[in-house]
């Protein structure tokens, strides 16, 4: 038989189908449910898994305002259990800079017309970043950086609102050099005196020193991820590089005057710097914490800037919980209807089919024609509800690409879609396929004298 | 001239019961042949034997001179297709269908007709031979059964078989509709097609060329009941 013969038979019979209307809005919800509320569902779940494992959530800093940090003190906590790594973070890495000059067009014309702000930071000792375009640093000259895949230098309303921001692809950047210089001219440096106070502590103390111009030229952009806050901003440099820009701040362009002395023996002396504890799995934070803390009385913090914030993990929770929730009562609901519908299409319509067989026709075209009515049934149904999905996930992104982090979490991973939409595809089209092979032997049974009977 | 005949058919049902019992029957095209008999007494299993759609327990079927007892249901269901057009008491047409369309149903497996324009086309024709020209693009919902049954009627001939079986086909119709469905069988054997009718309705009588009756699984012409 003819396929569009066979499709005209079939809509005719989806027609008298008494369910397609409730099938069709099933399906749609089913497809609504298993591409958006599980694609979500699993992009904010991966979002925060990944700032969970990440480093920077695995770290926290440790600082010599409870005590000296020794080499033996050091090494004690490394050896603690769970401590993964202990790293100097002395450097740059809370200076904020500015944009001087750079061969980007498009960050170029902003200069002058928009502050811009961002910030550099030395890598740290294992620390791993996912290079999505380029290379990494190792072997990378000095002066080498490398960019986030989302980047906004500017200071400005819609930074600080985290609205709207019109982010750079740092992918666009690579191979290009920004020269920066810290803001006003100036960089602004913390760091322990080893002169004492009163109880006898190394003193905390800050200095701004005049920041020289320096070009970076850029290797490679790595995955920002949208849930870290500030994230968009941030350089990476060598801890080589990080050095040297420190180092020639503080020889080359400044008179230290008194305190030249003490910011000499800060910075030979690692006992003064600050560290980074980096734990094996960011759920043994606290006990390291509380160890390092309260065992052992130095002064450890978290990074409360990288805490993964409680809404987010209700959210993720709630949208994952209620998301399979909803998704497996629709499938549920959607399978047993297309089950439903596909062998009451056999059993209520026994006359009309017995007539088919009567006229001639074969018991392998008469399957055919209640296959296609079931699979175009479902067929159509899927494209509405594809369709509908896809414009909204196309439209949350369109709204989200430019929002803040926290919206930029939502944005949907086309990848991830298009597995769910596949695997909506494989429920509905796959379905009516079992019924009807399942139900195929209650068709061959029916017999052509069937059509004699009186219904 | 092509002949559809039973030759000592006999059917017994796997519960036992002898529905046909040694029946002899030729329906040659041209002639009308109705088979009466009470409910119950096997002319239902006579038409359905007759028409290919079961199979008999012994004796042979033989259509156009091919013995066609021992066919596989493929083999059937091809001949059906070609040979044989049905008419049924329930005119089981397609609600969501239009009439023409209805009349379309056995085309649709049939490979002479190269496009759905050729289909129509001779449904068209059909409608014009049972007089419903005027209905061709109502639903079966809009006719009354009289033309619902002649709609029937169309659709057996739509693949031109020599051979057109009616079970009851008057069984759902008033005694005005009945007259009008019997006169278009009727048409339809002076045209050159072999029509057996089966049914209990004594206005046949006025119609058929031959008149059986089928007590008991037993098949005599009438006149040579006893």
């Amino acid at each position: 038989m003819k396929l569009k013969n066979l499709h005209f038979l079939s809509k005719a019979n989806i027609r008298g189908n008494k369910n397609s209307t409730v099938i069709t809005v099933l399906v749609c919800l089913l497809v609504v449910a298993v591409t958006l509320v599980s694609g979500y569902s699993v992009v904010t779940v991966n979002a925060l898994n990944n700032i969970k494992q990440s480093y920077e959530a695995r770290a926290m800093s440790l600082s010599p305002q409870m005590g000296l940090l020794t080499d033996r003190v050091r090494g004690e906590i490394s050896a603690l259990e769970h401590v993964e790594v202990i790293t100097d973070i002395t450097g740059i890495r809370y200076c904020d800079m500015e944009i001087i000059d750079t061969d980007d067009e498009y960050i170029k014309n902003k200069i002058g017309k928009t502050e811009t702000r961002l910030r550099i930071q030395g890598m740290n000792d294992g620390e791993q970043l996912r290079i999505i375009k380029g290379k990494s640093l190792d072997n990378a000259p000095v002066y080498s950086c490398l960019v986030p895949s989302i980047f906004y230098p500017f200071y400005d309303e819609d930074n600080i609102k985290m609205e709207n921001l019109e982010y750079i692809d740092g992918r666009t950047l690579i191979g290009k050099n920004i020269t920066v210089r810290g803001y006003d001219k100036k960089l602004h440096l913390t760091y322990f005196s080893p002169y004492t106070n009163d109880s006898g502590l190394p003193t905390w103390r800050e200095i701004s020193v005049p920041s020289s111009e320096f070009t970076l030229n850029v290797v490679g952009t790595y995955y920002c991820n949208p849930a870290y806050s500030g994230g968009y901003t941030r350089l990476y440099v060598s801890k080589e590089t990080d050095l040297l820009i420190t180092q020639t701040a503080l020889e080359v362009n400044y008179d230290l005057k008194d305190k030249k002395d003490e910011v000499a023996l800060w910075w030979n002396d690692p006992s003064l710097h600050e560290y980074l504890v980096v734990t094996d799995d960011y759920r043994n934070n606290s006990e390291v914490f509380n160890k390092v803390s309260k065992g052992m009385g130095y002064a450890i913090s978290r990074f409360t800037e990288r805490e993964i914030e409680d809404s987010l993990i209700i959210l993720s929770n709630l949208l994952s919980k209620v998301g399979t929730f909803l998704t497996v009562a629709i499938v549920i609901v959607s399978v047993t209807l297309l089950v439903q519908s596909s062998s009451n299409a056999i059993r209520e319509h026994k006359g009309f089919i017995g007539l088919m067989k009567a006229i001639g026709y074969k018991n392998r075209q008469i399957f055919t024609v209640l296959l296609w009515e079931q699979m175009y049934l479902s067929l159509r149904a899927f494209l509405i509800g594809g369709t509908v999905s896809t414009l909204a996930a196309f439209l949350i992104n369109l709204k989200f690409e430019h929002g803040t982090f926290r919206q930029l979490m939502y944005l949907m991973d086309w990848k991830i879609y298009f597995s769910f939409l596949g695997l909506s595809a494989l429920i509905v089209l796959l379905v009516p396929l079992g019924v009807e092979l399942f139900m195929l032997k209650k068709l061959m049974q029916i017999e052509p004298r069937e059509a004699m009977s009186t219904k | 001239m092509k002949t559809i005949e039973l030759k000592n058919v006999s059917k017994v049902y796997p519960n036992g019961v002898k529905a046909m019992d040694n029946v002899s029957l030729t329906v040659a095209q041209g002639e009308f042949v109705a088979v009466m008999g009470q409910s119950g007494s096997g002319k239902s299993t006579l038409l359905q034997v007759m028409g290919l759609l079961d199979k008999c327990t012994e004796g042979e079927v033989v259509i156009g001179g091919r013995v066609v007892s021992q066919l596989s249901n493929n083999e059937l269901a091809d001949m059906r297709k070609k040979a044989l057009g049905f008419v049924f008491q329930s005119f089981h047409l397609n609600a969501h269908m239009k009439l023409y369309e209805n009349i379309m149903l056995p085309m649709f497996i049939n490979d002479e007709y190269k496009s759905r324009a050729d289909m129509k086309a001779r449904a068209l024709e059909l409608c014009e031979k049972v007089r419903l020209t005027h209905r061709v693009e109502h639903y079966p919902s809009e006719l009354s059964g009289g033309e619902q049954q002649r709609v029937a009627i169309a659709r057996a001939l739509a693949n031109n078989p020599d051979f057109i079986l009616a079970d009851e086909p008057t069984g759902n119709l008033d005694s005005k509709n009945e007259v009008m469905i019997f006169e278009e069988l009727q048409k339809l054997s002076r045209m050159g097609k072999g029509v057996l009718v089966v049914c209990h309705n004594d206005a046949i009588l006025d119609y058929a060329d031959k008149i059986y009756i089928m007590k008991d699984g037993v098949l005599k012409e009438k006149g040579n009941e006893e």
